[in-house]
């Protein structure tokens, strides 16, 4: 139970940032991404290869494999996916695409490029995908539940210092800006707004965010392959937005915490089915897709609704009396 | 004879959809300070040269000049900058934002909208907030909507919509403000003080261009009218003298079926 | 020279096959305004009820006619109990398409519960192909080029000399203004749907025939290509998603004959990436509409 306690809250931990850095695309911007995934994929290969030895054929085929230090290997991720989301929101934002076709593209892109990368194995390994990465500090002598739990609380903290960063953009005039784009486009770029910068923007550090948690998975994991990141991975991101209230980045946090407790880590403690291993991930599939689709029906600003933040301002008259 | 001072001027405008032209030679100029109307029947053009003359579309061939600048290959933001502004036929407000938010987010950005300054930089966009607040305590009380300021712009009543845009044109720092048919989608009640909203812009040294359909409304705001017919001007003057035109039999009275369809 | 023009025979009957999808999707996405992320599962679930048909008779057209059925009986009941409700509460479009993932992902989940993830097998008379002037086509490839031929002039036929057909057409302009002139804009999305389920269901058991071998996942890979074609030519525009279909299907063939297959789907991207760049809105698109987003 200790160690279920544990593993659940790491994973809150990453899946946390994931749903904040979908919340500044989707809750303030109104971008749909579905390639978001990707960016978390980008970071996790990155600080891979970064921190892995030199690839040994015919065993394994990877790029890099320079043996650096894990914290390089964050930083490599971070700047990597950003990058990434740079070019991507390059490629397909701010032309005259309608929002429609721009969330489809980025479906594509997202599929397209799981195959890519699983057809090419001198990348990252193909679909095995990258293995044995090593974990910081885990010959510090620490016992396996202490270096569990030194990892979980190390998460954690930067889940909060995420958190923050996100909350300082959302009380900003910036994050005011991008809530206008949400609202209507037209209109903010009407009134002086250069949408295609700030969507570009927020675009790229909402990226970079996926990057890290990323780098943190592949950390904690030790391994990374194309099956960690599909499609359905980017609908429970989704769906651990909506369940929280997207637009609200503790209600983001909290979406999360309830998602990854009872539909990801919960499914796991049932008891598995000896010739059929693969449907306990189906069932978790069908009800994460069927929590989100009765989230919208029913709930669709979420447990913690966007708040409209109040204006403190004191008229002069009303303070002359 | 001294020329007036022209703020906005477009000059020979053609676009066409699909092989349809919507706009053909088209040309308006305005002088400061100046309330112009344009009318002419639906489907004439009139939403055609707005959306060109606000950037949000591109015209085939012609000119849009801002006090001399030529600023046709312009995107609408840094028009907006340069000093214009409009409203939409129905109203375009961020919904989910407050009345205040509304305004706040159509001062001039000054640093606003870079993300370094948004962690880097905060002490000077305090102040620019801090520049702001009384413009925006003025404009929302001379609308009446300070009350509402915390309420989400989506809950306001058409006419009041209205008068929030007006208030985000005021903040803007404006010198030329397209009006897209101002009373469309307003309560009779509060038609008066949308007009004297649209005075208020006037007083305050912006320059208006009018779409509007309701010609006692034109005739008391626009010493100055276009009329537009399939795509081009076809006539000019006060109503007045309009109103003895071919171009006034054509649209207003009839005779001449609406050419195009909308 | 002989294997491009099998390439190119190959790239043929792949486009008659990504074409009866894509119309489907473009007739569905003209008039609802959304695009349909189960779309696949549409074919799918076609290919799927064929499996289970052989074990009723063996012959193929039966069992693709129940596939068809299945297929247009589904589609017409998400759209009845999901999208409709959805779409009186939703304000913005987009919501939809996460609504259609989520179907989409609800479809292949069940599917997965019912026949596991690996792969089925849909038994057909194996044949080989005969030399049709420069092209290499089985038998079934004919049928299946005959039959997006003869569905596409079928729908032609449906949309401009019916009265549903106007209806549809006029919906898919304007839903306000069909619904003043007294169209029951309801009931022909309604029927929009039977109708793109059942062409879906077509592909989806053409596409099973074809290939024999397929997991849950068969409609869903097969949406991007579809997406492609559809976009290249322009939502909405059947001869647009004709015309795609060939230039994804015949670009991918014939690069897969130059290249490894498995960089096929990387291909038909490349091709929508570049048309999205070139002309956001299909090639077929006079103008942009819509300012909206």
């Amino acid at each position: 139970m200790f160690i279920f306690l544990i593993t659940t809250l790491t994973y809150v931990g990453f899946q946390g940032i994931l749903s904040l850095g979908m919340n500044l695309q989707w809750g303030y911007a109104g971008i749909l991404n579905l390639a978001y995934i990707v960016s978390m994929a980008v970071g996790a290969y990155v600080a891979g290869v970064i921190s892995l030895g030199k690839a040994q054929p015919p065993s394994t085929f990877y790029v890099l494999g320079l043996g650096l230090p894990f914290y390089l290997g964050i930083i490599a991720a971070i700047a990597a996916a950003g990058l990434f989301g740079a070019i991507v929101g390059a490629l397909v934002l701010g032309r005259k695409i309608r929002a429609n076709y721009f969330t489809v593209a980025t479906l594509v892109l997202a599929v397209v490029l799981a195959q890519l990368i699983s057809q090419t194995t001198g990348l990252f390994n193909g679909s095995e995908g990258l293995i044995a990465v090593p974990q910081p500090f885990v010959n510090a002598g620490l016992t396996y539940n202490g270096y569990q739990a030194s990892y979980m609380v190390v998460c954690l903290i930067l889940l909060g210092i995420v958190y923050v960063i996100c909350e300082v953009l959302r009380r900003s005039g910036f994050g005011r800006t991008l809530r206008t784009i949400r609202e209507d486009e037209i209109a903010s770029q009407v009134f002086g707004h250069n949408i295609f910068a700030m969507k570009l923007k927020i675009f790229t550090f909402g990226s970079a965010l996926a990057g890290l948690a990323g780098a943190l998975i592949i950390f904690y994991v030790g391994a990374f392959n194309p099956a960690g990141w599909s499609v359905s991975e980017t609908i429970f991101i989704l769906t651990c937005l909506f369940v929280g209230g997207s637009g609200n980045n503790i209600g983001a946090v909290i979406g999360t915490a309830i998602v990854v407790t009872f539909f990801s880590q919960g499914t796991q403690l049932i008891p598995g089915f000896q010739n059929y291993p693969e449907l306990i991930p189906v069932l978790r599939n069908l009800l994460i897709a069927a929590l989100l689709l009765a989230v919208l029906r029913w709930r669709p600003s979420g447990l913690f609704p966007e708040r409209i933040p109040k204006y403190d301002h004191q008229p002069p008259a009303a303070a002359k009396g | 004879m001294e020329t007036p001072d022209i703020v906005l001027e477009a000059l020979d405008i053609h676009k066409s959809f699909g092989g349809v032209p919507a706009l053909d030679g088209c040309s308006i100029t305005l002088p400061r300070g100046s309330v112009t109307g344009l009318i002419g029947p639906n489907g004439s053009g009139k939403s055609t040269l707005i959306e060109i003359i606000s950037g949000l579309l591109a015209p085939d061939r012609g000119t849009v000049r801002m006090a001399g600048t030529n600023i046709t290959s312009w995107p609408p933001y840094r028009r907006s900058r340069h000093g214009l502004a409009r409203t939409f036929q129905v109203s375009r407000l961020w919904e989910k934002l407050s009345v205040a938010e509304n305004l706040m987010a159509a001062t001039p950005s000054r640093g606003r909208d870079d993300l370094w300054r948004t962690y880097f930089g905060r002490r000077a966009l305090r102040k620019a907030d801090e520049a702001d607040r009384d413009v925006i305590y003025q404009t929302l009380s001379g609308f009446d909507l300070w009350r509402l300021r915390d309420e989400p712009a989506g809950v306001l009543s058409g006419g009041q919509a209205r008068l929030l845009e007006f208030s985000r044109i005021m903040v803007s720092g404006a010198t030329v403000a397209l009006l897209d048919e101002p009373l469309a989608g307003v309560n009779p009640v509060m038609a008066d003080s949308v007009l004297s909203g649209v005075r208020q812009l006037n007083d305050r040294g912006i320059t208006l261009l009018l779409v509007e359909h309701n010609l006692s409304v034109v005739e008391k705001l626009c010493p100055m009218v276009y009329g537009m017919e399939t795509g081009q001007v076809t006539a000019s003057g006060s109503i007045s003298e309009l109103v003895n035109t071919q171009f006034f039999a054509d649209a207003y009275i009839g005779r001449s079926r609406e050419r195009r369809k909308s | 020279m002989s294997g491009f023009g099998q390439a190119l025979g190959f790239g043929i009957v792949s486009a008659a096959l990504i074409a009866l999808s894509a119309v489907a999707m473009s007739m569905q996405f003209g008039v609802t305004k959304h695009a349909n992320f189960a779309h696949g599962e549409l074919l799918t679930i076609s290919a799927f009820t064929m499996v289970l048909m052989q074990k009723v008779t063996q012959n193929l057209f039966l069992d693709a006619a129940v596939g068809i059925c299945v297929s247009a009986a589904l589609a017409w009941v998400i759209n009845k109990t999901i999208l409709q409700p959805f779409r009186r509460v939703v304000k913005r479009l987009i919501i939809m398409l996460i609504v259609t993932a989520s179907v989409s992902q609800i479809v292949q989940s069940l599917l997965a519960v019912g026949f596991g993830t690996n792969y089925v097998v849909l038994s057909v008379p194996s044949e080989t192909g005969r030399h049709i002037g420069p092209f290499v086509w089985t038998t079934i490839d004919v049928i299946i080029i005959v039959l997006a031929i003869l569905v596409v002039a079928l729908l032609h036929i449906l949309l401009h000399y019916t009265s549903f057909g106007k209806a549809q057409r006029a919906v898919a302009d304007d839903v306000d203004l069909a619904r003043i002139v007294g169209i029951n804009s309801g009931a022909v999305i309604s029927r929009t749907w039977l109708l793109t389920g059942a062409v879906a269901g077509l592909a989806g058991s053409a596409l099973a025939v074809t290939i024999g071998t397929f997991s849950n996942l068969l409609g869903f890979t097969f949406l991007l290509v579809t997406f492609a074609a559809v976009i290249v030519g322009g939502v909405g525009k059947m001869y647009g998603a004709v015309v795609g279909s060939l230039i994804v299907g015949i670009v991918t063939e014939v690069s897969g004959y130059y290249l490894s297959s498995g960089y096929k789907q990387v291909i038909a991207l490349g091709v929508l990436i570049v048309v999205l760049l070139v002309r956001p809105n299909g090639f077929f698109a006079t103008f942009v509409a819509d300012t909206k987003a």
